[in-house]
């Protein structure tokens, strides 16, 4: 059954600590979140929707051996019709950033009293 | 707790584990961390002028992590670089599983060396004469078995490596096994035409006795590490170790 995000069908990919892939790959509720927020976050991106119309999610990645506020925790992949696909990094953050230039995005998320899902402001 | 220990401890077996450190560099990468990871097989893509200077940096948290699977805790500042195995303009990807720690210091195997292929691969892929897909396969495998094939003998009269008894795997997940040559028996490390062999026990023959490391240092008789050294190849003068390519260690 293949992986989905935000309803796309993407490869995913989970990078252990000691650097091994795990397989099968597994997203912990706030893994699922963070990436999503940062999908959400690109797609509902004014510039981004008009420097990059039809990028389509297919690739995502979770790293475990950064830590989830710095850059480099997670990866997006989008395809582009012609042309090369794009890579952005996602990270948690105090507050929403999305830097198209450099391919970073900072998402915010938060546990709700009882819910151990994290949740995208 | 218990799970968190249970992450602390498996984490520190795997690190302890790893046969690299800042003495000893990986001169390959393990297929098992480092499998090459592409973005595109089109060469119409990457045959563009400044393409890789246009490409997304890697941060250092990332760079941190690699470093760290790798069992490299701590590196001399310059004298390292997290390098794409599949290079950025052959198309490959900034993700960690394209990622692993070169030195530039080794010798004669080092960074700088396998720059030289990237080049020569690129120039391959966009004169047309090599499918770009190819060039990323090679490289995956093994960069100085590619090295050999493509760009001519390695430096130093160096042999082509073998998968170090680290990785797991020879093949890289989603790249077909290439048809590069290799070398049987070769060894894992660099070795000089003009150098002599090391005895069984690391030492050197007194006709020849300066040692040289794993990590391309070589130690004179009466210096600090030179007892611990297990040679990995001697000479018979300083001279003819720096006519190898080797260096002195950094004090």
């Amino acid at each position: 059954m293949p992986e989905t995000l935000n309803g796309h069908p993407i490869e995913l990919v989970v990078t252990l600590p000691d650097g091994h892939r795990m397989d099968p790959p597994v997203l912990t509720p706030l893994e699922q979140a963070a990436l999503e927020a940062a999908d959400t976050a690109l797609s509902g991106h004014a510039e981004f929707k008009v420097q990059y119309p039809g990028a389509t999610l297919i690739h995502a990645e979770s790293n475990r051996g950064v830590a989830d506020n710095r850059h480099g925790r997670f990866y997006l992949r989008y395809t582009l019709e012609g042309k090369l696909p794009l890579e952005f990094f996602a990270f948690l953050a105090p507050k929403l950033t999305v830097d198209l230039e450099k391919g970073l995005v900072g998402v915010v998320l938060f546990r709700s009293p009882g819910d151990s899902r994290a949740t995208q402001v | 707790m218990k799970s968190l220990l249970t992450v602390l401890l498996c984490s520190g077996l795997a690190w302890a584990a790893s046969p690299y450190s800042e003495q000893n560099p990986p001169l390959l990468p393990d297929a098992s961390l480092t499998p090459g990871d592409v973005l595109t097989t089109d060469a119409k893509l990457v045959c563009v002028s400044g393409y890789a200077g246009s490409k997304r940096k890697v941060s250092q948290s990332l760079k941190d992590a690699v470093y760290k699977t790798y069992g490299i805790l701590k590196h001399t500042s310059g004298d390292w670089e997290i390098d794409h195995l599949i290079s950025l303009e052959l198309g490959g990807s900034n993700t960690q599983s394209n990622l692993w720690p070169q030195s530039f210091v080794t010798q004669p195997l080092n960074a700088h060396v396998k720059d030289k292929l990237e080049d020569a691969l690129h120039k391959r892929v966009c004169d047309g004469v090599l499918p770009l897909s190819e060039a990323q396969k090679a490289i995956a495998l093994n960069w100085t078995a590619a090295y050999l094939k493509y760009v001519g003998p390695l430096p130093a009269g160096a042999v082509v490596l073998l998968p170090g008894q680290a990785a797991s795997s020879t093949s890289a997940p989603g790249l077909a096994p290439a048809s590069v040559p290799t070398v049987p028996g070769a060894p894992a490390s660099p070795t000089s035409a003009a150098s002599s062999p090391p005895n069984p026990d690391g030492s050197c023959p007194s006709a020849a006795p300066i040692k040289v490391s794993k990590s391309g240092i070589y130690h004179v008789p009466g210096e600090r590490d030179y007892a611990k050294t297990h040679a990995q190849s001697c000479f018979a003068s300083i001279q003819d170790a720096e006519a190898a390519g080797y260096r002195a260690p950094k004090r």
